[in-house]
């Protein structure tokens, strides 16, 4: 058995969880989520630098809060949702059990939210080349280009909705995009409503979205859409200095109001 | 199936002159879901209401929208004359055709086009209009009156002899405030302590005020009406149902060398102490930090021993007690700036530098002299005395931009005590520009100058310095074309600014109402609303809201408390329904609330809660915000922020403002 197996089935032993969020292998080596209840199926569990998928999106749903004791693998992008869950009052009614692979490839296991703090400040990630290189691509674009760019993205979205349903911080349990009473959003697959939704969706996530890039990762048709919350996360930095899944008491920059603001964004 | 009834008002010929009213009832009429449609003169009038509400009757309308003046002015009228023929009050809407189309336009067909436009958006919503009952909040009798000033009295005094009860938190071991520090009150120079002690004791022997010295305000929660408060009463260390105030224990505390507050450090008193003889209670509390026995662990104990009635009590501990209350009233007064803002002029440097209030003690017959004015540092009485106003006043340098507003009266009388006690003396006053306008000030000011032959000089004292036991004062003579003058005084008084009371923020965000830079509370609005808070419920009284007087503080006092009185005039308080309500949904959902709770933190009112939702085992299910009707003021501030519009505002619902939004658009 591997450390990490090691270590899981103890947590299971002395009662610490009675579900564990995880990975395991599954065809061609693809790491793919997985939930254990028991001992038993400790086994199959991986935890390798290719383990990128945000688990933390699985921490409120309904059945994984019902286990009440949940431990979960995380990498540096699900400690910071999970920060920034705790910040909006999410994760208040589980006892959760985080675990970590270090950058020397070590375990750890957070013993309370201080400490997962203090490691996420540590280790803060930065986004990664790729992301880096679009959003200089973005910001170097007029404005007209950069509609035209996103007309075009938008143009072939479906509407699947898998941008929100992998996203950790879209956890309201209905969604305004479904709402009929108004219905605010056009349902049907067409360049305006499609531009109507993703436009909702960054306002809703701007100064909240973690910049795991899951969304943009999961898109069936390859819109790069995390790159509108990254774009107005680095905008909401430069303007409030608030960092998203940084600290518990991070408090939401476009909801509060601080005499040092700066006030260029009226004009 | 809707039938709404349109009624478009000529409002005489404010509207008609510039909308083709006609042609709006005309087209209005058309309308799907208009029933009824027509223009008449004055819609507000007798005959006007009477054709609404026939209307309604006859042709079975569900829904009215009035197309007229602003909201603010007939609403009400309307609201009632649909309740009158039947429906609901909340099916009737106005469409604002005055104030944002025919001021505002000239005649043109394009103003017709916007008078249509507007009635078309308010046809749209009252369709989505729904029935809404006005909310009952109960209201508990009992005022809470924080301070124990002239303006607290006067307010409890007045809302007490209304007939309601009234609780008064005083943090002070005494009631009376800065206005039992004065020797005499302009601008009739009658004793202050004559004029207020009567006032003390009245609140004392009241029957329907409790009083609660040595206390502060620990929290409060709830809303107007329905105040939960909760007291500190601090270790007063005397049992006062035993003590009979004889005063055998502060004759012999042995700790005598403690600065007296009441005497603003000119004097001193013992660590067990009463503040001044007319206290109320005139009885005394110990001073902790300051006593023998606690300072040097149990040691000392005299008071305990000489004390017949057994009433001191070593072990008594803070105690806290938790009141209700409708209304709260803050009285909580001002404080002077002290030493170390003046470095210029030698304040806490020089011990005959003062401000207003030591001149106060001096001229007074129970302070530190007895009522002779002399100087602290030797005793002798002053032959010159300058008096300095505005200082710090109206002075940006120091932060400070108000007019302090009392100065220029307690100057003029501070001079004339002084000139009444000693007629050789000569009195000089500083000043900016002499404000003295109130009932019989200017009379007084110039008594002052021209009978008491006062000198006022305009202009600023740049520095003040010691000089062979003189004080040197340097100073400009603006009226004599900027020139200097020397002043060799032996005392100089400084009329130091008033400024908030030192405790005010803590309190202010105790109470959630809002203040200003200077930490004075502010008024709903300063005109129109002078005595209210933005808090319902909570109301100013005196100086914490802005530098005051006697006169304005007592006025202002009774103010409030006839806002206190109208609030208990009845059981129930009676609000609109326009508020916000968290959306309920089936199990398993329950509502759509995550509980993110970003609506609590924009909420200006506070009046969104926690909700927790719980399975019949009375395990969680979810914890949702919830608004607390009676505070929520339907600002709709929540119903923005809440991304999956858990929230919704009643009468102005997502729903409603969509309709007139889309309405607008699909013209």
């Amino acid at each position: 058995m591997t450390s990490l197996q090691n270590k899981v089935t103890e947590l299971f032993e002395n009662g610490t969880i009675n579900l564990l969020i995880g990975f395991k292998e599954a065809i061609h080596k693809l790491p793919v989520p997985c939930f254990i209840d028991n001992v038993s199926q400790v086994e199959q569990l991986i935890f390798t630098p290719s383990c990128k998928g945000n688990l933390s999106v699985y921490l409120h749903k309904t059945e994984v809060k019902q286990a009440k004791k949940v431990g979960i693998l995380a990498n540096t992008a699900t400690l910071r949702a999970i920060v920034q869950l705790v910040s909006e009052n999410q994760l208040g009614d589980i006892e959760k059990t985080v675990i970590t692979l270090n950058t020397n490839g070590e375990l750890v296991v957070f013993a309370t939210m201080d400490e997962l703090e203090a490691y996420v400040q540590a280790n803060f990630p930065e986004l990664s080349e790729e992301d880096k290189k679009l959003l200089d691509q973005l910001n170097a674009m007029s404005r007209t280009e950069r509609w035209q760019y996103w007309t075009e993205q938008f143009s072939a979205c479906v509407k699947c909705y898998a941008c929100r349903a992998v996203c950790p911080m879209c956890y309201c349990s209905s969604c305004t995009v479904e709402g009929n009473q108004p219905q605010w959003i056009k349902v049907s697959s067409e360049t305006t409503g499609n531009l109507e939704w993703h436009t909702m969706r960054a306002m809703h996530l701007g100064g909240r979205c973690i910049n795991c890039g899951e969304c943009g990762r999961i898109c069936p048709v390859g819109i790069p859409v995390h790159m509108l919350t990254v774009k107005m996360n680095q905008d909401i930095e430069a303007e409030f200095g608030a960092k998203t899944g940084f600290s518990v008491k991070n408090g939401y920059a476009l909801n509060s109001f601080k005499p040092g603001d700066k006030e260029q964004f009226i004009k | 199936m809707a039938r709404i009834g349109v009624f478009i008002c000529h409002c005489g010929e404010n509207i008609s002159a510039t909308v083709d009213v006609a042609k709006v009832a005309e087209k209005a009429g058309k309308l799907s879901g208009v029933a009824f449609s027509v223009d008449y003169k004055y819609m507000c009038s007798d005959p006007g209401q009477t054709l609404i509400i026939e209307a309604i009757k006859e042709h079975k309308l569900t829904g009215i929208v009035v197309a007229a003046c602003s909201p603010r002015m007939h609403e009400g009228t309307f609201r009632k004359a649909a309740e009158k023929a039947g429906i609901n009050p909340y099916f009737c809407e106005m469409a604002n055709i005055r104030e944002h189309v025919s001021w505002v336009h000239p005649k043109s067909d394009a103003t017709t086009q916007k008078a249509l436009d507007i009635v078309r958006t308010m046809v749209a919503k009252v369709k989505k209009n729904a029935a809404l009952f006005p909310i009952k909040v109960p209201v508990t009798k009992t005022a809470l009156v924080i301070g124990g000033g002239i303006a607290g009295i006067q307010a409890a005094l007045d809302i007490a002899n209304a007939g309601h009860q009234v609780i008064m938190v005083e943090k002070k071991p005494s009631i009376g405030g800065h206005m039992s520090q004065l020797s005499e009150t302009f601008p009739t120079l009658d004793c202050s302590q004559c004029i207020m002690t009567p006032r003390m004791v009245e609140v004392a022997q009241h029957p329907n005020i409790t009083l609660h010295t040595y206390a502060e305000v620990e929290s409060v929660s709830g809303f107007v009406g329905n105040f939960d408060v909760k007291i500190k009463m601090k270790a007063k260390s005397v049992d006062y149902k035993k003590c009979t105030g004889c005063g055998a224990c502060w004759q012999k505390c042995p700790s005598k060398k403690i600065p007296d507050e009441f005497n603003e450090g000119m004097g001193f008193r013992t660590a067990i102490y009463s503040p001044f003889p007319q206290a109320v209670p005139n009885k005394p509390v110990i001073d902790r930090p300051n006593c023998t026995y606690f300072t040097k662990g149990g040691k000392c104990g005299l008071c305990k021993k000489v004390c017949p009635a057994d009433a001191i009590n070593y072990d008594a501990v803070d105690e806290f007690i938790d009141v209700k209350v409708g209304a709260i009233i803050t009285a909580t007064g001002f404080d002077l700036k002290h030493a170390d803002f003046f470095p210029e002029y030698g304040y806490g440097k020089f011990k005959d530098v003062i401000d207003g209030m030591q001149f106060e003690r001096l001229a007074s017959a129970s302070g530190p002299t007895a009522g002779e004015i002399r100087r602290p540092s030797d005793g002798k009485v002053p032959e010159k005395i300058v008096f300095v106003a505005c200082a710090g006043s109206r002075d940006k340098a120091k932060g400070i931009e108000y007019c302090s507003k009392i100065c220029c009266m307690y100057t003029a009388k501070h001079a004339m005590l002084y000139k009444h006690k000693n007629h050789e003396g000569k009195a000089y006053v500083f000043y900016m520009d002499i404000r003295a306008a109130g009932k019989d000030y200017d009379e007084f000011v110039r008594r002052a100058i021209e009978e008491d032959e006062v000198q006022y000089i305009r202009g600023r004292v740049s520095r003040i310095y010691e000089k062979n036991g003189k004080l040197i004062v340097k100073g400009v003579d603006t009226l004599m074309n900027g020139e200097p003058v020397d002043i060799e005084a032996d005392m100089v008084v400084l009329a130091t600014a008033v400024v908030a009371n030192i405790e005010a923020e803590s309190l202010a965000q105790k109470l959630h109402i809002s203040y200003n830079k200077h930490k004075f509370f502010a008024e709903a609005h300063p005109k129109l609303k002078p005595v209210e808070t933005n808090t319902a419920g909570i109301m100013l009284a005196g100086a914490c809201q802005s530098a005051k007087d006697i006169p304005e503080s007592v006025s202002q006092a009774s103010a409030s408390a006839s806002k206190a009185i109208g609030l208990f005039s009845s059981n129930e308080l009676t609000r609109e329904p326009i508020v916000a309500v968290v959306n309920r949904q089936a199990p398993p959902n329950f509502t759509s609330c995550t509980g993110c709770l970003l609506c609590q933190e924009v909420c200006p009112y506070h009046a969104i809660e926690t909700e927790d939702i719980k399975d019949r085992g009375g395990n969680l299910i979810k914890r949702a915000a919830r608004v607390n009707a009676g505070l929520c003021q339907g600002c709709g501030t929540c119903v923005a922020m809440c991304r999956n519009k858990s929230i919704d505002l009643q009468g102005f619902s997502n729903d409603q403002m969509l309709s007139e939004v889309m309405a607008l658009l699909n013209a």
